[in-house]
């Protein structure tokens, strides 16, 4: 032993290697999403400073413009109402609304008699589970003259999207994504464990103290991921919205993505939709980096 | 079958040395027990020679070949997994055909080395099970078969019985012993259970921090422990350690231990290193400390503490002064209770005598041990200086 | 002593299989919380009611009410013309499914068990990725699809629908290896099994209720897709059923109120009974039980 030197204390044998077969496993998705995802968000940098358009004088024949779509941005009354519906929006319906009814169902179901349990989750749930135009077209119906909602309100001739668009389509929004958060918080409550309770039911807490002193404050950290995924899911909301109203009337409901649609695909301002998005990316971006910060089990 | 070979391997965790210049030759057949306290590298050799780790330095051979840069599928070595790692979807069947199947086996002979090794280890009837189904101690014979089968050049096990309870633990040890003299195979085991390593082991390679302590046969590890960790590594209960004070009577030299004065065999025995202090530490066996009162006038006193009946034998713990207590075995139904003042008698023919500060054994091997032998009269005599 | 009264004794039947069931109080609280969720339900049924009723109703228009019972609307939506939507919005989510839980399988498996250099990097931007809108997207890939001529295509729109959903299938299936012990790979390493064999043989096996959460989500997001096929692919034959149900309702002049409600009704079953059938994965929660300890 010890005369065979050759091995020892040479370089490390032992340094991590990036074996071909995991290059070879990387490829094919790593090439998808950077042709099909990094290429777009790249590709939008440039395009947001030129004129292209879809269909006109600057279809074929496009070019770089510099700060013109930025100057025409911060001059735009449209836009600023736009990020002010979006604020509306996302705070009121999303973070505000289903933040709120979910949390409260998911409290509620946790006392409730099984089949009502049962019956409010399921249909809960079915108005997220359905496509969202069919979540659109129930509550296009649900809103029209002569319409389910008209006839609650004992107002029947009443088309609500006319009447109220902004506070119709966030009701809406309100109905279609209260179960995420219902099942986020159902999760976390689950997690709980009712030995905690039970010890503060030992120590006398009431119910309400209960709920207040233990549970919601153990259902912080999740509170705090679930308004920003919830955040993250309404900013981009656009079918619910388009198909509902089309942004209209009057740009009533008009947020960004409905906007960024209408200027590039109504208007063929494809240049000046892409520098609208450019705000929606750096707005989303900020979220999702502020989601990647607090979800710490990344990677 | 094969030989194994460690040279020089280390495995650094970053920094971190967790095997530090291991150096073990492991013959043709023989079951080599990697024994040590958690976190002392020796799963992380085991790993490093079946391939799941790659070492930092030095050279891991298997029969004669160099394995560094082999891959494990192509090391030819089979492994028990702690926590047996059978496939979950798979049925009993399953799991034991799957490495022959890799292997191209023809169904014919596969179906009858399965039945094979099914009945050696009474299977037959768990064929069609799923390990979610099993008892531990089944899965423990599924996963041992699943390493029979796959006939290879060495056996690895890493802690296989550690997950089942007393009884069945004593049982898999006597199937594993007779499994090793049937098939006469390269065994290396890892384990932190001395007596599963004092039990199979041909060989028992003690491992602390990193370092290799001690090699050799059970009995070898037990009766002439090479350092202060491996003597009260190995041992239940635990072998007591106090300090003495190596010093010369007549010119030749004595051990002053616990108020006596011991006259020791000059070549038993090396100074220790450091010649400021002739201070050691002396290691006695709680065999070796009798409560016998035979000899009052030449014991140590002692003032019982606790009191263990284990049935076949009884521990004493009993405290000699204000800084040393000793245990001892003693005869079972020995009346001594707490509170008893007992007089006390070393076997000073087994005492372990140990540096004290780099905590190596001064013994020299001798066959006879640091006192020629042990006779009562040998305290009276100290006693008359 | 309260909390202990409130555990009623289990209930024993003879005949069945023991259950056991914490009935709630019906204290006064018990029967407001009930009666809330009640009221919740009714709220979030309404809508809904209208669109059962209405696709059952012979003469139906936007107002609730007990329907004039009919199959008329069924029969008319089954029709070789009426099914094409399905047909296309099939395509889509099957060529997304497929190609993304494909993508993802393998781009997941790399990233949770060898050594990628800046992986952590990467899950992050992975992470990041699966947070962004796809809305924002739509402008330069709509340029890049002109540009190649690869609009007015269902698989060159389903590309694209998978690449949007990659990054959080990636992220969902790498949790999901994770969760598979390394201990059985390793034994199957040592058993002479490759990467190819270890992936299909045990990691595939393991990750299947995974993969199959991964997939239904891919498909439901797919099959509910509006504005990615909107955009990119016009051609009237090729529509999927979301687009469909909007331009029946953009077009604003008369609208074939029970036929549209038949219509919304199918489209939505599949991606329904596909939701119940993940959820009862979710409950079952898979074991690894039995092949490792623990």
């Amino acid at each position: 032993m010890g005369s065979d030197t050759r091995f020892q204390l040479g370089h490390r044998q032992d340094k991590p290697r990036f074996e071909l077969s995991s290059a070879a496993l990387l490829a094919l998705p790593g090439g998808f999403l950077f042709f099909l995802f990094v290429g777009p968000i790249v590709y939008a940098l440039f395009l947001g400073f030129t004129n292209l358009q879809l269909i006109g004088p600057h279809a074929q024949r496009w070019w770089f413009t510099g700060l013109a779509n930025p100057t025409r941005l911060m001059h735009d009354t449209v836009f600023f109402t736009s990020v002010k519906l979006t604020l509306i929006f996302v705070v009121g319906s999303g973070m505000v609304g289903q933040t709120l009814v979910g949390l409260a169902l998911a409290l509620l179901m946790r006392r409730s008699l099984m089949p009502i349990r049962l019956s409010v989750g399921v249909l809960v749930v079915a108005a997220w589970v359905i496509p969202e135009v069919t979540a659109a077209f129930v509550w296009y119906a649900f809103s029209q003259a002569g319409g389910t909602l008209g006839i609650l309100t004992r107002s029947p001739h009443t088309n609500f999207l006319f009447s109220a668009p902004m506070t119709t389509v966030s009701v809406a929004n309100l109905w279609r994504g209260t179960a995420f958060s219902m099942l986020v918080f159902s999760a976390a409550l689950r997690n709980i464990p009712s030995e905690v309770l039970e010890a503060a039911d030992v120590e006398g807490a009431s119910r309400f103290r209960r709920l207040w002193s233990i549970t919601l404050p153990l259902l912080g950290p999740t509170l705090v991921t679930n308004l920003l995924l919830v955040t993250i899911l309404n900013l981009s909301d656009f079918t619910l919205i388009y198909t509902l109203t089309q942004g209209g009337p009057g740009n009533s409901t008009m947020t960004l993505p409905v906007y960024i649609y209408q200027e590039a695909f109504n208007y063929y301002e494809l240049g000046y939709g892409t520098t609208i998005s450019l705000v929606l990316i750096l707005i989303g971006a900020a979220l999702s980096l502020l989601f990647v910060r607090t979800s710490r089990s990344a990677a | 079958m094969a030989d194994v070979q460690f040279e020089h391997v280390y495995k650094l965790f970053g920094d971190h040395p967790v095997v530090n210049d291991l150096s073990l030759d492991i013959a043709d057949g023989e079951f080599l027990v990697l024994l040590g306290p958690s976190g002392c590298g020796k799963t992380t050799s085991l790993r490093m020679l079946a391939g799941l780790e790659r070492p930092t330095y030095g050279r891991i051979a298997i029969g004669q070949r160099t394995v560094n840069a082999l891959p494990s599928k192509a090391r030819d070595v089979a492994m028990v997994f702690q926590n047996y790692a059978l496939y979950p979807h798979k049925t009993v069947r399953g799991n034991l055909a799957f490495g022959m199947k890799l292997r191209r086996v023809p169904k014919a002979e596969m179906n009858r080395q399965l039945d094979e090794v099914a009945t050696l280890l009474g299977l037959k009837r768990l064929l069609d099970s799923r390990p979610a189904e099993l008892s531990g101690g089944e899965r423990q014979r599924v996963a041992l078969g699943r390493a029979l089968l796959r006939r290879p050049k060495v056996f690895l096990m890493d802690e296989p019985l550690s997950n089942l309870d007393a009884t069945l633990r004593a049982q898999m040890r006597a199937e594993l012993i007779r499994l090793h003299t049937k098939l006469n195979a390269t065994i290396v085991y890892v384990t932190h259970d001395q007596a599963e390593a004092m039990t199979m082991a041909t060989r028992i390679a003690v491992m602390s921090k990193g370092h290799l302590a001690q090699v050799g046969t059970p009995q070898q590890i037990y009766d002439s422990p090479a350092d202060l960790f491996v003597a009260t590594f190995v041992g239940l209960p635990k072998m007591n350690v106090v300090t003495g004070r190596l010093g010369s009577v007549d010119n030749s030299p004595v051990l002053e231990v616990l108020g006596r004065t011991i006259r020791m065999d000059p070549a038993s025995f090396v100074s220790p290193n450091s010649s400021s202090s002739a201070e050691v530490f002396v290691g006695i066996r709680p065999e070796d400390v009798l409560c016998d009162p035979g000899n009052p006038q030449d014991a140590i006193y002692g003032d019982v503490e606790v009191v263990e009946p284990l049935g076949s034998e009884t521990l004493v713990t009993a405290r000699c002064d204000e800084t040393t207590t000793l245990v001892a075995r003693v005869p079972p139904r020995t009346p001594i209770a707490i509170g008893d003042r007992i007089r006390i008698q070393i076997n000073t023919q087994h005492l372990h005598l140990f540096d004290k500060t780099t905590q190596q054994s001064l013994l020299l091997p001798t066959t006879s041990g640091p006192v020629k032998t042990w006779q009562p009269e040998v305290f009276a005599e100290v006693r008359a200086n | 002593m309260r909390f202990l009264n409130r555990k009623a004794p289990p209930t024993l039947q003879p005949t069945g299989p023991l259950i056991v069931v914490d009935y709630p109080r019906l204290s006064p609280t018990g029967i407001a919380t009930n009666t809330t969720l009640v009221i919740v339900g009714v709220a979030f049924a309404l809508p809904l009611l209208w669109l059962v009723l209405a696709a059952v109703d012979k003469n139906a228009d936007w107002s609730i009410r007990l329907p004039n019972l009919t199959i008329e609307n069924f029969r008319a939506v089954l029709t070789a013309h009426g099914l094409q939507p399905f047909v296309n919005s099939l395509y889509l989510a099957l060529v997304t499914t497929v190609v993304a839980t494909g993508l993802a399988l393998l781009s997941a498996y790399t990233l949770s068990r060898r050594h990628v250099p800046g992986k952590r990097t990467v899950m992050l931007l992975v992470l990041f990725a699966s947070g962004l809108p796809v809305t924002m997207m739509l402008v330069p890939i709509y340029q890049i699809y002109a540009t190649l001529h690869w609009l007015d295509s269902r698989f060159t729109t389903s590309l694209f629908l998978a690449a949007s959903a990659l990054p959080f299938a990636i992220w969902l299936l790498k949790n999901y290896i994770d969760a598979v012990p390394m201990e059985l790979e390793e034994a199957a390493g040592i058993e002479g099994a490759g990467t190819l064999r270890v992936l299909l043989h045990v990691v595939l096996p393991l990750v299947l209720p995974g993969l199959a959460v991964a997939a239904v989500f891919n498909f439901i997001s797919a099959w509910g897709a509006f504005v990615v096929p909107l955009v990119l692919d016009a051609n009237p034959d090729d529509q999927p059923g979301t687009v469909a149900i909007y331009q029946f309702l953009g077009s604003h002049g008369y609208i074939q109120f029970g036929q549209l409600a038949a219509f919304s009704l199918l489209f939505s079953l599949p991606v329904v009974v596909l939701y119940l059938l993940i959820a009862r994965i979710f409950r079952g929660g898979f074991a690894f039980g039995g092949g490792v300890r623990g």
